[in-house]
């Protein structure tokens, strides 16, 4: 009859870890039973699992609690002033769209910006006024019966040059990108990081 | 009034409550301390660490499932951050500094055991520190937390078969280093 062979490191852990199957275990238990240099490797590896687990746990010699908790609550005022609290980054991304918004309307359209400085300025009513004035030219020219026609060639649009207007569409593709760039970041922002190490 | 659950502090702490995760602290540092100090191997290092690890802790409340007991997360979320810490030091192995061992047996009787017993402890902690990283982790899970080999894969991101030949090897070299104290 063949001498079956050892039990390998591998399967004399698994033993002791609980981790062999049903069947796998069954054969480890009837080698063991039979074999005298197996049971004493796996006396030998049991031992170690006896001493590690003995090992005593040794006391904290202060609590550590309160420094925790300071440096969570510092940390914690440290980002709302801070870029890497959402809503800070929402509010500068949006500022930042707003002024290059403003500042686009006003390189394509110069009358435009007139009318907010006009609005900024001594004359806050500026632009309404000067809708009012155009209103009043309108139907003064109606009651003293200028022709229709006439009267809608007159209307002061504002004027966008053709330089411009190719401007305008070169300047509104960048904002579109500008647009989809700083939403992509917000939106990166608000994905949890990820860390492989602590799943 | 019943002292609030770690369900109901963790649940306050993820809503950003410092005081109520620093409950949390008071109730785990000890063992927390623990897992530091069998990865660092000495208690000054293990102390800071487990500051640390209780901060990291809290920003990543989370991906904590607050329906699981609160201490086993944490005492996986420390050996993690001493393996990264120790992964990523220089591979020359920290002096152990403080060598006694606590042992609380003040009876006559007992104080010859005492000193084996802290002797044998003293042993255990030098074969430790001597493994590398990822050998003295799975260790630490498995013995020390009591992990399965698929929990220990899935904490440490590592395959199976990795955590199995690291945990034998591991057992292999402890087992050298202390018949070689013997
Ligand atoms: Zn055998």
């Amino acid at each position: 009859m063949n001498e079956p062979a050892h039990l390998t490191d591998d399967v004399l852990n698994e033993y002791l870890d609980e981790a062999l199957s049903g069947e796998l275990r069954a054969t480890a238990d009837n080698h063991l039973r039979a074999c005298m240099t197996c049971t004493g490797r796996l006396a030998k590896l049991s031992e170690l699992f006896s001493m590690l687990n003995g090992l005593p746990e040794v006391p904290l010699e202060r609590d550590i609690s309160p420094h925790v908790v300071d440096s969570l609550k510092s940390r914690t005022r440290a980002e709302t002033a801070s870029l890497s609290n959402p809503a800070v980054r929402l509010g500068v991304v949006l500022a930042v769209e707003v002024v290059g918004a403003l500042a686009l309307i006003g390189l394509v359209w110069p009358e435009a910006l007139d009318w907010v400085s006009k609005a900024a300025g001594a004359n806050a009513m500026g632009p309404f006024t000067a809708l009012l004035d155009e209103a009043a030219r309108i139907s003064y020219s109606l009651s003293v019966g200028q022709p229709f026609e006439a009267l809608l060639s007159s209307l002061r649009a504002p004027s966008i040059p053709w330089a411009s207007a190719s401007a305008l569409v070169t300047l509104l593709g960048t904002a579109a990108v500008a647009w989809l760039v700083s939403n992509g970041i917000l939106l990166r922002a608000q994905r949890p990081t990820s860390d492989r190490s602590n799943r | 009034m019943d002292p609030p659950s770690d369900y109901d502090l963790a649940v306050h702490a993820r809503r950003g409550d410092a005081e109520a995760f620093g409950e949390l602290v008071r109730r785990y540092q000890t063992s927390v301390f623990n897992v530091c100090y069998r990865m660092m191997g000495n208690r000054q290092e293990a102390e800071d660490m487990s500051q640390e690890a209780f901060i990291r802790a809290y920003s990543r409340l989370a991906t904590y499932d607050t329906e699981r007991p609160f201490g086993p997360w944490i005492r996986r979320v420390a050996a993690n951050f001493c393996l990264n810490r120790l992964a990523s030091k220089a591979p020359i192995n920290m002096p152990l500094m403080d060598e006694h061992e606590t042992v609380h047996t003040p009876h006559e009787r007992n104080l010859e055991l005492a000193t084996e017993t802290a002797e044998r402890a003293r042993a255990i902690r030098h074969a430790m520190a001597d493994l590398p990283p990822h050998y003295l982790a799975v260790i630490e899970l498995r013995h020390f937390q009591e992990l399965s080999y698929n929990e220990i894969s899935y904490t440490m991101g590592i395959s199976l078969s990795q955590v199995k030949s690291y945990l034998f090897r591991a057992r292999k070299l402890l087992g050298e280093a202390l018949k070689e104290h013997e």
